[in-house]
């Protein structure tokens, strides 16, 4: 049960975060899938690709809310992981909770722009330690 | 539960067969029209294998060409030997086997779609009143 790899992405669909630190642009086409996948979808209200399942690997987003049940912000952090690992989506949203907590919350970053927050490093490399030693 | 629609691809990305159930969110809504919405899908599905060759984290090939997309509701469970056994079973019962059937051309044909019918209402994954639906 491994967690692969942490992205965040703005509403541009630039990448803003990624861990554990291997860039590929390729990476960035999965903001166009999402739009895409919501316009082709045969039923209204879709807001894209939630979790998509592969052979080798799961990938799971999480959209950001403005609010509960508020509209979208654009910001979707994807989680790469493990076919057989569990609770994604509780994990997904405590990340997002660390996200407000250590980058929205912080006052020299700048919405939209790349994070570099070491209180939001540190407390994501936890998160997913724990994460990892409980499952196993 | 149940399906939406049905696309059947040929190797050149042509779609040769669809069929809707029930589609709340019409095309128009979407794509435009129909033809533009099946590039599309097919479209988002070729991206799909060389976005998911990059994200591996395993370094594997990716997955190989998909050639049968069914769109069904989210409760749907894992529908990857559903999909076989309809390509195994009914694609190639009725059509390949069909003596007028040109491979790689688009078809049509009722014993084809009865026996999708009735395989994917065995599956629990049709209901009567979406069948009516469609007739209307």
């Amino acid at each position: 049960m491994s967690i692969y790899s942490l992205y965040v992405i703005n509403k541009s669909g630039g990448l803003i975060y990624n861990r554990p630190g291997m860039l590929n642009d390729r990476r960035r086409s999965g903001h166009s899938l999402h739009a895409i996948a919501s316009q082709l979808s045969p039923v209204p209200g879709c807001t894209g690709i939630e979790l998509l399942e592969a052979d080798t690997f799961n990938l799971h987003c999480f959209q950001a809310r403005a609010g509960s049940g508020g509209t979208l912000t654009g910001t979707k952090f994807l989680l790469v992981v493990d076919p057989h690992a569990s609770f994604i989506p509780t994990l997904l949203q405590r990340i997002y909770e660390l996200y407000s907590d250590y980058v929205l919350k912080n006052p020299f970053y700048e919405t939209e722009q790349v994070i570099k927050c070491e209180l939001f490093d540190e407390n994501v490399e936890l998160l997913i330690r724990r994460y990892t030693q409980q499952a196993t | 539960m149940g399906c939406f629609n049905i696309y059947v691809f040929n190797r050149q990305g042509t779609c040769v067969y669809y069929h809707e159930w029930f589609r709340p969110k019409s095309v128009r809504q979407g794509a435009g029209n129909l033809q533009d919405d099946q590039k599309q899908m097919f479209g988002l599905f070729w991206t799909l294998s060389n976005f998911c060759a990059t994200m591996d984290p395993k370094e594997n090939v990716g997955f190989g060409r998909r050639e049968l997309i069914l769109n069904t509701h989210r409760e749907a469970p894992d529908l990857t030997e559903v999909l076989q056994a309809l390509y195994d079973d009914i694609f190639v019962e009725y059509v390949v086997k069909n003596p007028l059937y040109v491979p790689g051309q688009p078809f049509q044909s009722d014993q084809f779609v009865n026996a999708l019918n009735a395989f994917l209402r065995q599956n629990g994954l049709l209901q009567q009143q979406q069948i009516m639906q469609a007739a209307v």
